[in-house]
């Protein structure tokens, strides 16, 4: 049956039907292409279908078939030149009834490789973040869609699965994070129960999750990597789960080199399975994003110029509110005149729109008065009054961007609070961590903080204490599953009431335990990464954000001596041992005794006793037995005079 | 003499009560700082998180932060809360008073009681490890009454206290080795009775406090019995044991495990009984896997009521002058390594090793000077069997 489910989901493909058709009549073939998904014949296959001549083909078709496919990129300035971009790309499979034994299950455009991992650990909703570098949230304000698509640096991932027992979710959350660390090049293999927690009231879905068998339970599961890298090779998976693979459409402008050079850049992948209640149909959702933050003058000047070189007197553009002249100057960072085009951004032009989509591919532009956006196409401008575009043909596009006044943006929406953790304490066998909590404005939010710590962080909960508050009234509730060594790490949910104008700072003491000599990071290292803080405000209105990650040093053995430690250890069991036993053999007695013991009454002069009595009983014994010619006794001189063969003679005989 | 004995006691109380009062800070240093005085496994800090635990109704063992036994998180938690400034010191002043009785019990005695109970007091390390509120203090306790019963040949009790030590320690579970020594088959079941009676008592108990689960016994006696927790401190092993390669380390948890019963059945056979009981408790303390100051006092109080064996040492300035050193340097080498970075473990780790040389070498002299005590009071009473031995 499978190769069959394979051939149509490569139906699915912007293929013509004449082609599947074929390949359909020819089932030796189809086995061929069904090999793992990612064998070079099913590359290779799709490969061919990025024929221009298809897709020519493929277009008169698709005026009337479209796939379930949207794509959309926010272009949104924001203070101090810099630049976000939201790239959103929405793909869902077709609706299929899941609870009935199917042959096969269609996808359209949705990405092959991750179905059969979905299928096969039951997971009804996955979420995966990659993210780098710091949202400065004074400045840039909330993060974008309230946070709930941003994740912590490093790599974050939760999912929902369903299962009988936690053992199973477990053992599927664990077949999940293998494969998945396959398929985006990430350290995911090395979750493991002791990186793995089951959030409580946290990452809560919103939305209900299909149950497909009643007895079974759904499982939310999470764990985080804070200190893996994010880099290109996590980001050309991403694209491949794209219908147009970055050769056309908003994906085009997906460049590693750019992507990775923001302040702040966030990849997630959102999976759900959404059922209809009633007609029983259920479909796979994906929804993946980037959101990035671009340095505009950093970029500009890069561009200008590749090798850094100061700027030229005349370019200077000098503070006015300071004396200026020939001589001296206090140059302003940031130009207000800023004219750049998309492409100066993200390297190359959108190459043609997505032709293959639901909708056109579409572009908005959010700036004020001050910013002008244009399309450029074909070396012709065209703006519209909302700022949105719609690219639908296949050609190139590029942006132009004006400001006269380049920190005249729309005002950025203030986060609710704010929140930043740290260790701290001198010492590396102890230490204490504290997060402070700021809300600047008149009403009270409320918020569930998360947080994971490694089992060698052993938190001491009856140390908790609140400053700028009083705990019965900050600390609501809190959820506390303390580490297991090597097995679990330390999972605490508070539920906290932040008062209005206050900042409330919630600290705890922790020891650190010593590992075992092979569990140290082999190379030098600065320590150990705990995974950020998630900080779900419920009140008054939801957002998402997190603490940046803390560094932990451990206390450290010296690595250069095992030999010399077991050795010493060693030698002082041996001595102590030894004497003990030495001494508790022994009896303190005079020295006639000792004579007399030496002589007469020693067990060495006892057994000496015996063997000689045993001797004589044997040489009896001896005596009966009949007589053999004794051999001739050699004495050792004469041996060494005779010569060799005269020796072999007489031993021969 | 009852006056001085008294005296003794009240210093007990007046050196442990009033030093915290004066310096808070000594107080929070050696509760939370020192390595010396407590482990991961008795310190009070642990124990707190287990009384907060407890009070919260949270399941005490289901994690790896508490190692207390829950009676004793009970009994604390819930009747003497506040009180621990006064708790312990008054535990000092009943393990002064049995060690003044013990001593008292031994006609040739050298050292006078009150002398002991003078020492006992004023013993800086003790006064420190009494500030620190390591809750060892407890089985130290329990161990000098067994010792003081069992002199008295109090069956009863015996069976009890011996309950009670080995519910703290579980190694002291092998102290029921000498006291076979001194009883007979009726009055040793009669020990052995209460014995089980009190075992199984406090076991229903802690099993009901502990949520109704095993998991406390995982958490108190199997992370001592597999050396499971990791943390510098005097004993011997934490150290090798994070140098030892991962394949051998069950291997080196069972010697270990062996060292500290192997020669418990030997000393009972050879010595007379009050050497065979504390020599029994100082091998314990010798080869235990967190050790701490607290077995040093408890041993070198047990050592002081027998003085009249003093005499015959050969190395007792080697031995005590290695232990001095060893606790002045071990906190330094410490600091060094953890907190200013300028020094490594293996700083520290030489010093646990100095500190393991000198109680190695002292008991080692003590049981020589046993065996010279035992060879004098053979010869004055003058019944030397010189076949006898064999």
């Amino acid at each position: 049956m499978i190769p069959k489910k394979l051939l149509l989901f490569l139906c699915s493909l912007p293929i013509s039907n004449v082609l599947a058709n074929e390949i359909k009549e020819d089932p030796v073939e189809s086995i061929e292409v069904s090999e793992p998904i990612q064998s070079t014949k099913t590359v290779e296959f799709i490969e061919e279908t990025k024929n221009p001549k298809y897709f020519q083909n493929d277009l008169i078709i698709s005026n009337k078939t479209t796939y379930p496919y949207s794509e959309e990129l926010k272009i949104r300035p924001l203070p101090k030149n810099h630049l976000l971009t939201s790239f959103d790309f929405q793909i869902a499979s077709d609706p299929v009834d899941f609870s009935s034994s199917l042959d096969y299950i269609n996808y359209k455009l949705f990405p092959r490789s991750i179905t059969p991992l979905i299928e096969k650990t039951k997971t009804r909703e996955l979420h995966l973040r990659f993210g780098q570098g710091w949202w400065d949230s004074d400045n840039w304000g909330e993060l974008p869609n309230h946070g709930i698509n941003s994740g912590g640096i490093g790599v974050e991932i939760w999912a929902s699965i369903e299962a009988k027992t936690k053992e199973d979710a477990f053992a599927s959350w664990i077949s999940l994070t293998n494969s998945l660390s396959g398929l985006f090049c990430a350290s995911m293999n090395f979750i493991d129960g002791s990186k793995t927690i089951y959030p409580v009231r946290s990452f809560n879905s919103s939305e209900e999750i299909p149950l497909f068998d009643p007895e079974n339970n759904i499982y939310l599961i999470k764990a985080a990597l804070p200190s893996e890298p994010v880099c290109t090779e996590n980001l050309t998976p991403f694209i491949k789960f794209l219908p147009t693979r970055g050769k056309t459409g908003l994906s085009s402008l997906l460049d590693g080199h750019r992507v990775f050079e923001s302040e702040w850049h966030m990849m997630s992948i959102d999976i759900k399975t959404e059922c209809n209640i009633y007609d029983g149909l259920c479909q796979y959702k994906l929804d993946q994003k980037i959101d990035s933050v671009v340095d505009i003058s950093r970029i500009l000047r890069r561009k200008k110029n590749p090798i850094p070189k100061p700027v030229e007197g005349s370019e200077l553009i000098c503070d006015p509110t300071k004396p200026h002249d020939a001589f001296q100057c206090f140059p302003l960072d940031n130009p207000k005149q800023l004219q750049f085009t998309l492409s100066d951004i993200f390297g190359r032009p959108i190459s043609g729109a997505s032709l293959i989509s639901e909708k056109d591919s579409k572009v908005c532009v959010d700036i004020t008065e001050s910013w002008s956006a244009y399309l450029s196409v074909d070396g012709q401008f065209y703006g519209t009054p909302s700022n949105c575009f719609e690219l639908n043909e296949n050609q190139s596009y590029d942006f132009f961007f004006k400001a006269d006044n380049s920190e005249d943006v729309l005002g950025v929406s203030d986060t609710l609070v704010t929140a930043s953790r740290s260790l701290n304490g001198y010492g590396q066998d102890k230490g204490g961590s504290r997060t402070v909590f700021r809300n600047p404005y008149d009403k009270p939010v409320r918020l569930i903080y998360l947080e994971t710590l490694p089992w060698f962080m052993r938190a001491y909960m009856h140390t908790l204490s609140i400053a700028g508050g009083e705990i019965d009234d900050v600390v609501e509730s809190i959820y506390y599953l303390p580490e297991i060594d090597r097995q679990r790490p330390t999972h605490i949910e508070f539920e906290l009431l932040i008062p209005k104008n206050s900042t409330i700072a919630l600290s705890y003491s922790f020891d650190k335990s010593l590992l075992l000599y092979a569990e140290y990071p082999p190379d030098a290292n600065h320590g150990f990464s705990i995974e950020p803080g998630v900080i779900q405000v419920i009140e008054p209105e939801k957002y998402q954000f997190r603490t940046s990650p803390a560094l932990l040093t451990l206390p450290t053995p010296d690595f250069s001596m095992p030999y010399n430690v077991i050795i010493l250890t060693s030698t002082l069991i041996a001595y102590a041992f030894s004497s003990i036993y030495n001494l508790l053999t022994k009896r303190v007695i005079d020295y006639d005794d000792a004579d007399f013991l030496n002589t007469e009454g020693s067990i060495k002069t006892k057994i000496r006793g015996r063997i000689h009595k045993i001797r004589g009983k044997i040489n009896i014994l001896k005596g009966l037995l009949p007589k053999r010619e004794k051999k001739v006794p050699i004495d050792d001189k004469i041996i060494s005079s005779i010569p060799e063969k005269e020796e072999t003679k007489i031993s021969g005989d | 003499m009852a006056q001085l004995e008294t005296a003794a006691l009240a210093l007990t109380l007046l050196t442990r009560v009033a030093i915290p009062q004066l310096s808070p800070s000594l107080t929070e240093y050696l509760e939370n700082e020192s390595v010396l005085f407590s482990t991961l496994i008795t310190s009070y800090k642990s124990l707190n998180e287990g009384i907060f635990f407890f009070k919260n109704n949270l399941n005490i063992y289901d994690g790896g932060v508490v190692h207390t036994p829950p009676l004793l998180i009970y009994i604390i938690g819930e009747f003497f809360q506040g009180l621990e400034i006064v708790l312990w010191p008054f535990i000092d002043v009943i393990i002064c008073f049995t060690l003044i009785n013990i001593s008292k019990k031994f006609p040739e005695k050298k050292l006078k009681p009150w002398v002991i109970g003078f020492i006992y007091a004023l013993n800086p390390i003790g006064i420190m490890e009494n500030i620190s509120k390591s809750w060892l203090i407890f089985h130290s306790l329990f161990t000098v009454i067994l010792f003081h019963c069992s002199l008295n040949k109090q069956w009863l009790a015996m069976g009890f206290f011996l309950s009670l030590c080995s519910y703290l320690h579980y190694q002291s579970l092998v102290l029921i080795i000498p006291i076979i020594k001194i009883s007979n088959t009726i009055n040793f079941a009669k020990t052995l009775f209460v014995f089980f009676v009190t075992s199984t008592v406090l076991y229903l108990a802690s099993y009901k406090l502990s949520n109704n689960s095993n998991l406390f016994i995982n958490s108190t006696y199997l992370t001592s019995f597999y050396f499971a927790k990791i943390s510098p401190n005097l004993g011997l092993w934490w150290y090798f044991f994070i140098e030892m390669f991962e394949f051998f380390i069950p291997f080196y948890t069972q010697i270990f495990n062996l060292l500290q019963i192997v020669f418990i059945i030997p000393l009972s056979l050879r010595l007379p009984f009050q050497f065979s009981f504390l020599l029994s408790v100082a091998i314990i303390k010798f080869g235990n896997n967190f050790a701490e100051l607290t077995d040093l006092i408890l041993i070198s109080g047990l050592f002081l009521t027998q003085s009249y064996i003093f005499g015959h040492l050969k190395l007792a300035y080697l031995g005590v002058l290695l232990l001095i050193m060893a606790v002045i340097l071990a906190p330094i080498f410490y600091h060094l390594w953890i907190n200013l970075g300028s020094g490594n473990s293996n700083f520290f780790y030489a010093i646990t090793l100095l500190y393991n040389l000198g109680l190695a070498i002292s008991l080692v002299d003590y049981i020589w000077a046993v065996l010279q005590w035992e060879f004098k009071l053979d010869t004055k009473n003058k019944n030397v069997n010189k076949i006898g031995l064999f």
